[in-house]
């Protein structure tokens, strides 16, 4: 048996200074939702296909020798070939360019459309939140005034007035869109308000823009971010319907909505033409809504590992 | 520790809140002074309205009613620039060391707010003033760069205690302090709070619903139930000769480290629970559960008055 005596030990005693250590990397709350959205595959796929459609939408329409309204009457619903990659239409315009300008015209609603309903929504949803009481209320009621507008009459009005085209429908959606944006945000606010950090701020002194704007808005934002993510398909899908039942973007214009809705009418003798609009309109959709999802996991401390 | 210079005097005190089903009274005519130097311990069951009266002063709630005078000026219903003077001088150190801190905000820029606040330092004397203020608090100044969700909850205390000392107040609110941390962490921010009150002369109103731990602190305690002050004297007197029920059967649930002692402890057990504060009882607020209950405890508050020296209790038993 081995023999323990008491020369073989020796006190260590506790250090203060090891004590309070911390072993752990400093890591921002960005620096530790982008690693976890790393991991997350289904979301970084969703991020990779977004940030190639990006890039297509710029270069796509210079990619082929054709403009997206030049007509060529001798090669009309011509299929996918080695001159028009994705084929022609029932006026002889490539296919390919008239997807890629369409992305540019979907994308540029979709995303303006989402971050004028974040802005608009967290500045009114952040002021009738933090103030509270009579300005809440008043505040919150014609939120609920707003969002009973059934937004295709509205859409329609302001077609009428405003003249069709692409301002027209980012106005239409941002005037019925960011209500949902204000209410989350006051939802937050109102929680964030009586948490203890901002009591202690206030106790500090500090000013209502500083404590919005320092402490209740940065704590708001991951929520924010994944709304406005969740927004962007719904407005391109939006879009995508108006345009289908004629109230979009005007021709020579092209959105995957008026794309599909040209496509239907050659539905039966040429079906592949609808495919491409239709393929990226899902895919879109699909792609923004799974990285949603991830950024919501991602963004969310208790979900911290 | 003491010069006799009254700095905090609340004067009939009341905060009154409108809710569903009608007002709740959580403070209803208090009155007190701390003495400059002094540490006022404030006990009482949860939801007695310790808290409402530490955020009252503070300015966080506007009173109902009542005044509150600091170093003689009236401090209730300030301007915002009235505000901001009166934080210079009087801060608060917050309960719950998850909830106090911004989890956006690295340590540093926590402690720092204060003092970009009021513009006391910039640059590098501000970076100095803030890793000194982490050395006093018993952090190292790498933590400057850290975020709160690195720390253990003693820690967040601590840097809630610096946040707290960084524009030198004179007049500290301590709201439960300890209560959300383990028993060996409390002992180390109790002292730590004991040191910076010997080393800044600072004065406490200190919040709590632990005894043993106010008693330890505390040069004079205020009993509080349902939004009142049912006693009030120094920490000795108050521990060695309880006068009212309540504050006798509050004591005697206190633990006392010696088994001999402890088996032959009687405990007052209170029967019911505490009355709503939306509805409290009539008369003296604790007759519904006091066993020296008489008529007269239904018919009239009893008034807080002195009965020996510098003992202030508000019972009728003591009343004649």
């Amino acid at each position: 048996m081995v023999e323990i005596t008491r020369e073989k030990f020796e006190r260590v005693g506790p250090n203060i200074e090891e004590s309070q250590a911390i072993v752990r990397p400093s890591m921002t709350y960005w620096q530790d939702a982008w690693r976890r959205l790393k991991m997350n595959k289904v979301a970084m796929a969703s991020l990779v296909f977004l940030i190639l459609l990006g890039i297509m939408a710029i270069i796509g329409p210079y990619m082929l020798p054709y403009k997206y309204s030049d007509q060529n009457l001798m090669m009309t619903n011509k299929p996918p070939s080695a001159e028009h990659w994705f084929g022609t239409d029932y006026l002889g315009r490539d296919l390919f360019v008239r997807t890629w300008m369409g992305a540019r015209i979907s994308l540029t609603i979709g995303i303006a459309a989402a971050l004028l309903d974040g802005i608009i929504g967290v500045i009114y949803g952040g002021i009738s939140g933090y103030f509270g009481g009579q300005i809440d209320n008043i505040m919150m009621r014609i939120v609920d005034i707003l969002y009973g507008i059934p937004y295709l009459i509205l859409v329609i009005l302001l077609m009428l007035v405003m003249g069709p085209g692409v301002v027209t429908i980012i106005v239409a959606m941002v005037i019925t869109g960011w209500v949902g944006m204000a209410r989350l945000v006051r939802g937050q606010v109102l929680q964030l308000k009586e948490q203890e950090f901002v009591l202690a701020a206030k106790t500090l002194g500090a000013s209502p823009a500083r404590i919005i704007l320092k402490h209740l808005i940065p704590n708001t934002l991951g929520p924010i971010i994944v709304s406005i993510t969740f927004d962007v398909p719904a407005a391109i899908f939006t879009e995508a319907f108006l345009s289908y039942i004629g109230l979009g973007v005007q021709p020579p214009l092209a959105s995957w909505g008026t794309l599909a809705n040209d496509a239907t009418n050659v539905l039966l003798m040429y079906p592949y033409q609808l495919f491409f609009p239709a393929f990226f309109i899902s895919m879109t959709m699909l792609s923004f809504n799974l990285l949603g999802d991830g950024l919501r996991d991602a963004l969310d401390p208790r979900l911290r590992k | 520790m003491s010069d006799n210079k009254v700095l905090l005097e609340v004067k009939n005190l009341k905060k009154y809140f409108q809710v569903s089903g009608g007002i709740l009274k959580a403070v209803d005519d208090v009155s007190f002074t701390i003495k400059k130097g002094e540490t006022l311990g404030l006990v009482g069951e949860s939801g007695c309205g310790k808290s409402t009266t530490g955020r009252t002063i503070i300015g966080l709630y506007e009173p109902t009613a009542g005044e509150i005078i600091f170093d003689g000026k009236k401090v209730n219903h300030l301007t915002y620039e009235g505000r901001k003077k009166f934080a210079r001088r009087a801060q608060m150190i917050f309960q719950d060391p998850y909830a106090s801190l911004n989890p956006r905000m690295t340590v540093g820029d926590i402690i720092g707010e204060g003092i970009d606040i009021h513009g006391l330092y910039t640059g590098k004397e501000r970076m100095e003033r803030i890793y000194q203020l982490l050395e006093m608090v018993g952090l190292n100044r790498e933590h400057a760069n850290r975020f709160p969700h690195e720390f253990s909850g003693g820690q967040r205390q601590r840097i809630g205690i610096a946040r707290a000392m960084a524009i030198e107040p004179e007049f500290i609110i301590a709201d439960e302090p300890i209560s959300a941390l383990d028993v060996s962490i409390q002992a180390q921010i109790v002292n730590l709070l004991m040191n910076l009150q010997q080393e800044k002369g600072l004065t406490y109103l200190f919040i709590a619903h632990d005894l043993s731990m106010v008693r330890h602190i505390s040069d004079k305690v205020a009993v509080m139930y349902l939004g009142m002050i049912v006693e009030m004297t120094s920490s000795a007197e108050l521990y060695s000769n309880p006068l009212h029920p309540y504050t006798q059967a509050l004591l005697s649930a206190v633990p006392i480290p010696d088994p001999k002692v402890e088996r032959k402890r009687e405990r007052i057990i209170l029967e019911g629970d505490v009355p709503s504060p939306i509805n409290p009882p009539s008369g003296c607020r604790f007759r519904t559960r006091c066993k020296y209950a008489m008529d007269i405890c239904k018919e009239q508050t009893p008034p807080l008055k002195e009965v020996g020296s510098s003992h202030f209790v508000a019972c009728h038993l003591f009343n004649k």
